[in-house]
Parts: C-alpha cells; structure tokens; sequence
C-alpha cells in the first residue's frame, strides 16, 4: 500500500493531533522517509509533514533553541557552537545538509545521526509536543525512553550555553559523504587542574548514541593528562556495542571509537597530539 | 488517493503539476514537465545527480516531495544555458573533458554553479567539499574541479572586463 495522503501540519500541535493515529508517520526533511516511500516500502497511508509548522528557526536567550525543522546546513552556521557545527557539517553533501534536519537527524538509526553525540555532550533538552500538551526532557533520558517515539511531535532542540570546553571527531571511510564508523563528542570543565565536569559521548557504535558513564567518571576529579585520557578512551570503547555492517566491522568500530573519544579529549584540551 | 495541484517557479516560468502524495520534485520534472537534465540515479539521496536549485540553495530533488516547491522557484540545468550559449561552468566541463558518461554532469554543474555565485574564487578544497555529495564514477573528479576552477576564472575576467 502505497502513501495514500500527505498532510502539511501548520503546526507541531496539529501534527501532533494526527501523529498517534494508525498508519501515520510523521516526516522532517524526508531524507530518510522519501527514499521508502518513493520505493514504495514505506508501510504508511497517510504522512505528516513538519515542513510547514513553523519549526525552522534559532534563538538565542541565554540558551540556543533550535527548531527541529532547522536545515543541517543552518545548523552547520552556528558558530558559537563549534562541535555541533563540525558534527553538521560531517553529513553527508551539501545539497543534502540543505534538506535534512537537526530533528530527523535524531530519528535516523546507527551509524546516522551524528548530531546526537554531541547534544548529548552539551547537555541539550528537547520540547516534544503530543496530544495532552508537551514535555521537555533531557535529550539523554529521551534517547533512552522505551515506546513508540512516532505519538509526539520533537518540536526544539534547546542546548545551553556550553560550559567549559567541548570537542568532536569523527571517523569514516572517506572525508566527506561517508558514513560514520565511529564518532565522539566531549565537554570538560577544568577547575583548579582537574576536571570539574566531563561529558563523552559516541555515535555510530551503539542502536544509538549514549554517554559512556564510565569514561565520565575516570575523567572526574582528577587532571586530564594522558594516562586519563587513554583510560577513558578504553572505558568509552568498552560501552560501545557496534555491529558488523557494510561500513566497518565491529572490532574496528570499537577500536575507532577509543581513537575518536582520544582526539575529542585532546582537540577539547587543545592539544592536537595524535 | 488525494490529488494536489502544485504551482512554482520552473526556470523562470510558472508551471503547474497535478502530484500523487509525496510525488518527488524529480519524478515531475522528468515525467511532468520535460526536464530530463535532472537525473534519477539512486532515488535515495546518495549520488547528487538530481540536484537542483530551489530558491538558489542546491537540493536533492530525490528528497524533496513536490508538494514543498509551491509557491517556490526551482532552477534546473537547463536554465543554466543552451546548446548555442553554455554557461560558464558548461562551457569549461566541455571544454575539459569533465564529461564523460554525462549522467552525473547536471548534478555537478548545479552545485559548482551555485558555488561560484557564494565564492567567485574557491580553493580545490573548497570546490572538493562543495561536491562531496556528487558521485561520479567515470572521471576520477580532477577534471571537475580543474573545469569548476577554469570557469571560477572566466566569470571573474569576464565581469572584470565589464565593471
């Protein structure tokens, strides 16, 4: 059954009014639901678009609320926010950063979604709008949430002013338009030569992006010298549970993940040492 | 099913299109309204080879449902120049075998088109970036960006000559 109705919400309420109703998606961009529904494999009605519900926007008020709907290619301009800007900037082509979004971005399964590391580094909240009204729960508790995520509508994106220093690598096959083998995103706030508050996520090696608690803790209270840096690496490469697929295989996977945690550690840090 | 008539801004011309749900922006300009220059290569957002402009900005129209170019104008490549008058950056893939099958060409030339237009003097490195999502599997890319760089060139004497 092919796609029956295209619906273009005005807003994230009236989307959200049809989003729990049987055989309806909700779609961003559409760079991961055209290419289903163009092949027919869609396994939906009736679609519901975002891309006229007024979610493409940034403001600045202390925090940075993005829309959901912002194009990567905006979020790939947003300068005072250097890692989420480089992890933009690492999807995929230009013409491609020009239609998919900061929101779809969060949907898309392992090894996409590049951008979920790195808000999750910068400690970043989402507003999603459902039938009863809406919510604003970390993005990290968010990802982790059991359910059908397709009922609520990811209106935002709000990430705070970042506190301290933040970094991001990210590893694939080619330099540009080339799937993630792995990737890592960082935030350390160092106090008196010790860090006060670290944050290290990965991307890519995992069903979805997590925050390596582990790699967090041996970073916490101590100086951030190398024997640190190299032991968290491990401990974030430990948490990762990569597949082999097409891309990269799982061994390397893990191993590209301690690479990449290693070089956001060191790029936050300022030390450019490989 | 619900039909939708759509109307944009087709290379400077209005045009109209009777569209299924989520018809692509590709699949009417090739099958609607004639405009086979935009190629339907992978169909998933991969190869750039149906990049066009939409209100200049480069889109994959694989991607694009049509029902979001209402009221927008849409540029394909053959509102860039004729057989008779190539623009710049046809002229310069032309004139340097930065052809070869042609499959991928429209895509390329769109995307160097509105490179130009952002940055009339780009790097290598830029111009390999601003590619990075067009495939081509015959030149080896070098001739591409040798061509994009001899056409950067021709429109700056070009409009140094008239300024």
């Amino acid at each position: 059954m092919g796609v029956r109705e295209y619906v273009l919400a005005t807003s994230a309420e009236g989307a959200a009014s049809l989003a729990g109703e049987p055989g309806t998606v909700l779609m961003g961009g559409g760079t991961l639901l055209m290419p289903q529904a163009t092949a027919g494999t869609l396994g939906a009605e009736r679609v519901v678009g975002l891309h006229a519900a007024g979610l493409d926007y940034v403001r600045r008020n202390g925090v940075t609320a993005i829309g959901a709907m912002s194009p990567l290619a905006t979020v790939a301009t947003l300068e005072d926010l250097p890692a989420l800007r480089s992890a933009a900037r690492g999807v995929s082509g230009w013409a491609l950063r020009n239609v998919a979004t900061l929101g779809g971005n969060l949907y898309a399964a392992a090894p996409y979604g590049d951008l979920a590391p790195v808000l999750l580094a910068l400690d970043a909240t989402v507003r999603l709008v459902g039938p009863g009204g809406e919510r604003t729960p970390a993005l990290a508790d968010w990802l982790t949430e059991e359910g059908d995520r397709g009922r609520e509508v990811l209106a935002e994106v709000v990430v705070p002013s970042p506190r301290g220093v933040t970094g991001h690598r990210r590893h694939a096959r080619r330099a540009a338009n080339s799937p993630a083998v792995a990737s890592a995103a960082v935030r350390l706030v160092i106090e008196d030569g010790a860090v006060a508050e670290a944050r290290v996520a990965i991307g890519a090696v995992a069903p979805r992006a997590l925050r390596a608690a582990a790699a967090e803790e041996r970073l916490t209270g101590a100086p951030a010298d190398a024997a640190a840096i190299a032991e968290a690496s491990e401990a974030a490469a430990a948490a990762a549970s990569p597949v082999d697929d097409p891309v990269a295989s799982a061994w390397y996977r893990r191993r590209m993940t301690a690479v990449s945690v290693r070089q956001a550690l060191e790029s936050a840090l300022g030390s450019e040492s490989r | 099913m619900t039909m939708r008539a759509v109307s944009f801004e087709l290379n400077g011309e209005p045009v109209a299109a009777l569209a299924r749900p989520l018809d692509t922006l590709q699949s009417v300009l090739r099958q609607q309204l004639g405009m086979t220059g935009t190629k339907a290569g992978c169909r998933q957002g991969g190869c750039g080879s149906c990049t066009v402009r939409m209100d200049g900005e480069p889109v994959l129209a694989c991607l694009v449902p049509v029902e979001h170019v209402e009221g927008h104008s849409v540029t394909t490549i053959e509102g860039l120049g004729s057989a008779d008058a190539l623009s710049p950056v046809q002229a310069t893939f032309f004139e340097r075998f930065a052809i070869q099958c042609g499959f991928c060409s429209p895509g390329m030339i769109m995307v160097a088109t509105a490179l130009l237009e952002r940055n009339p003097d780009p790097s290598r490195a830029e111009i390999t970036e601003a590619l990075a999502g067009n495939v081509c599997r015959c030149t080896g890319i070098a001739p591409i960006v040798d061509a994009i760089e001899a056409a950067a060139s021709r429109i700056r004497e070009k409009e140094g000559a008239e300024a």
